[in-house]
């Protein structure tokens, strides 16, 4: 097969395996969100629960903690990553 | 007449298993180990290192999902330093 997996891509197979699992999102602007995820869909939408927000790393500090969920638009986000 | 031998997906998909190095239309760079791609070219990587203007930012132990919408560049290999 090209590339792809005969049936499910790469990327269909890794999102839904981290589904319930701490992640890492980082958006295009730099901002990182380190959370539990909920759920995420084909546009890379992701909702997160007890998200905390930091920039860059979370070395450099946390900017703001978020209890219930949080939604990140899709098209804002560079990569999601497990933690 | 010429047909091209090689298509440029070929090349990346060669590279699954393999180290390889990502390049953004920003700054930013990844490298990883290749664990697969779809047509988006969103690539997945796994033990990831996330580089900025060449400085060394983030590592990340497991997979990570890039997506292909920022990525100008991928290179078989990793990154030469």
């Amino acid at each position: 097969m090209s590339g792809v997996e005969s049936k499910t891509t790469a990327s269909a197979q890794f999102l839904s395996n981290i589904i319930g699992q701490a992640v890492v999102v980082k958006l295009h602007n730099g901002m990182l969100y380190q959370g539990v995820l909920e759920s995420i869909d084909g546009f890379m939408n992701i909702a997160l629960n007890q998200a905390t927000e930091h920039y860059e790393t979370d070395e450099n500090g946390l900017l703001h903690r978020y209890d219930g969920d949080v939604f990140v638009r899709g098209t804002q986000v560079l990569y999601i990553s497990e933690a | 007449m010429s047909i091209a031998e090689i298509l440029p997906l070929e090349i990346i998909d060669k590279t699954v298993g393999q180290p390889i190095w990502v390049m953004l239309t920003s700054h930013r760079e990844f490298t990883g180990l290749l664990v697969g791609y779809d047509d988006f070219v969103n690539v997945v990587l796994e033990d990831v290192v996330e580089y900025d203007a060449n400085q060394e930012i983030k590592r990340h132990a497991g997979k990570m999902l890039l997506s292909g919408n920022n990525i100008a560049m991928l290179v078989p290999g990793g990154k030469r330093i």
